[in-house]
């Protein structure tokens, strides 16, 4: 896969691999995410905040949308003749809070942090092997949001 | 000697609560990243790059840092916005 900033300020993902392609699609598999996040942050405030009530069903309203529109990026991409996939700098805080969403349920699932301490990471099982290195191309894509279209000090 | 009846006492005890100012807090994660999280400080507060960054470093060292303090309404308001950009965030009263 190849990740590349374009003229416009975007960046543009060319996947080459069906591997490549599963990945992607696997930022946006989950459908309760969107859901569970939200009621975790509400679970950091008290009761009389009334957060469950008043703010929860924004905040999923706000991440099912980040999660829809790298979902439907990905789809056209799939289907159009070039492949590519095309993050416009007017998308790129929706598709880095997907990109978070999956992120942190990959770290409530799986030990990531250990296990990047760890020196064999080959002893790991097959599904937490796979989260690590999901986590990692996941920061990656992060890294090159931040440095090449949302952090205007650096772009 | 007071003229203050239990009662009048008791609200006005109620009112100072209230009147307390709230903290906003951010709390570490192992997911977002440093310059994001400056980057949000920035964003949501209109925080300079150095105040911003000083914040992050402490969410990341002590594992939370009070990030803005005044009346609860507001800190609710960013914490809303926090919480919309995925920061574990929480308030709390202070004193």
């Amino acid at each position: 896969m190849k990740i590349l900033p374009t003229l416009d300020g975007g960046l543009c993902i060319l996947p080459e691999s069906e591997i490549d392609w599963q990945e992607l699609e696997l930022i946006c598999s989950d459908e309760d995410r969107p859901t569970h996040l939200a009621a975790s942050l509400a679970d950091l405030m008290d009761e009389d905040s009334e957060w469950s009530e008043y703010v929860v069903p924004d905040l999923e309203e706000n991440f099912r949308a980040q999660a829809q529109v790298v979902a439907d990026t990905i789809e056209k991409a799939r289907i159009s003749d070039d492949s590519a996939i095309f993050i416009p700098p007017a998308e790129a805080e929706r598709w880095y809070g997907a990109i978070n969403q999956v992120r942190l349920s990959l770290h409530a699932r799986f030990d990531i942090e250990e296990l990047g301490e760890s020196s064999d990471i080959n002893d790991a099982s097959p599904e937490l092997k796979s989260a690590y290195y999901r986590n990692r191309f996941y920061l990656l894509l992060q890294s090159m949001l931040l440095e090449y279209i949302l952090d205007e000090d650096k772009s | 000697m007071s003229n203050t009846t239990p009662d009048t006492k008791k609200k006005q005890q109620m009112q100072t609560q209230a009147d307390l100012p709230w903290s906003v807090i951010v709390l570490d994660d192992p997911v977002n990243l440093q310059v994001y999280v400056t980057m949000v400080f920035k964003k949501v507060f209109g925080y300079s790059q150095m105040k911003a960054e000083k914040l992050m470093m402490e969410v990341h060292l002590q594992g939370r840092s009070v990030v803005w303090t005044g009346v609860r309404e507001k800190a609710e308001f960013y914490v809303q916005q926090l919480h919309s950009l995925q920061l574990q965030t929480t308030i709390e009263k202070t004193g």
